[in-house]
């Protein structure tokens, strides 16, 4: 979890480059955060285990990738809360993976080529001009 | 993440500055909890140097909402910034928690 604050920089600084506003480069940072820590609490188990994170600017639109060697996951069949829940009946988790969807465009889960999961995250950036292509990989 | 702390008559009012997230919202949980164990019921959170917060933030506020409502308290929030109130939108955290636009208000809300 410690690696938390090395990979909010990274996910902040390819935003940036990428020439993400304040409102993407917070959905970023949410959705990888909520995915991040998902990866951790639920597929390790609190465990130390690999997460592998490439931030990719496409024309219009930012791809991210977390890859990691958990068990496999698919977050679709995670059901989504409901907001309307009275408090008396609310419970302190299960709200990362709703955010994930409601922030970003859209949301996909794959196998890993080599067994766990890779999750995709893409946020589209209608009004922003995209320079050239680029990776910026950071593994933790 | 910094959190200051202060008396306003009988509420307790926490300044947070910072962003809230995994690693930093247990700081925070633990200072809301220690307000509580003090007797301190009456509880504002001033959320005007907050600009990010993930589940893990609101986790940390609702539990201490709850923690607070059982005691006869309450946890309002004041100064809550767009990002952080879309979070709350999306959790549907605004119609159960009361906002207000400052720390003036949120303090006063508690005299009627």
């Amino acid at each position: 979890m410690h690696d938390l604050t090395a990979l909010m920089v990274g996910v902040e600084q390819a935003c940036q480059r990428a020439g993400a506003d304040g409102d993407a480069l917070f959905s970023v940072r949410l959705a990888v955060e909520e995915v991040f820590t998902n990866i951790l609490q639920y597929g390790y188990h609190g465990e130390p285990g690999p997460v592998t994170v490439h931030i990719e600017a496409q024309p219009e639109r930012l791809r991210i990738t977390l890859a990691d060697a958990a068990p496999l996951f698919d977050p679709g069949t995670v059901a989504a809360p409901d907001p309307d829940t009275p408090l008396e009946q609310r419970t302190v988790g299960g709200w990362g993976w709703h955010f994930v969807r409601e922030v970003m465009d859209r949301v996909e889960w794959a196998p890993g080529a080599a067994g766990g999961n890779l999750f995709t995250l893409i946020k589209c950036l209608p009004h922003t001009a995209l320079p050239t292509t680029r990776n910026t990989p950071s593994e933790h | 993440m910094n959190i200051e702390i202060h008396q306003r008559d009988a509420t307790t009012v926490i300044a947070i500055i910072g962003s809230v997230d995994g690693l930093t919202a247990p700081a925070l949980l633990a200072e809301f909890h220690a307000c509580v164990t003090a007797g301190s019921v009456r509880l504002v959170a001033d959320l005007r140097g907050v600009d990010y917060t993930s589940s893990a933030g609101l986790r940390a506020l609702l539990a201490t909402m709850k923690e607070t409502r059982v005691q006869g308290g309450d946890l309002r929030l004041s100064n809550v910034t767009p990002h952080v109130l879309k979070v709350l939108e999306l959790s549907g955290f605004t119609s159960i928690m009361k906002l207000y636009d400052d720390i003036d208000a949120a303090v006063a809300s508690y005299a009627v």
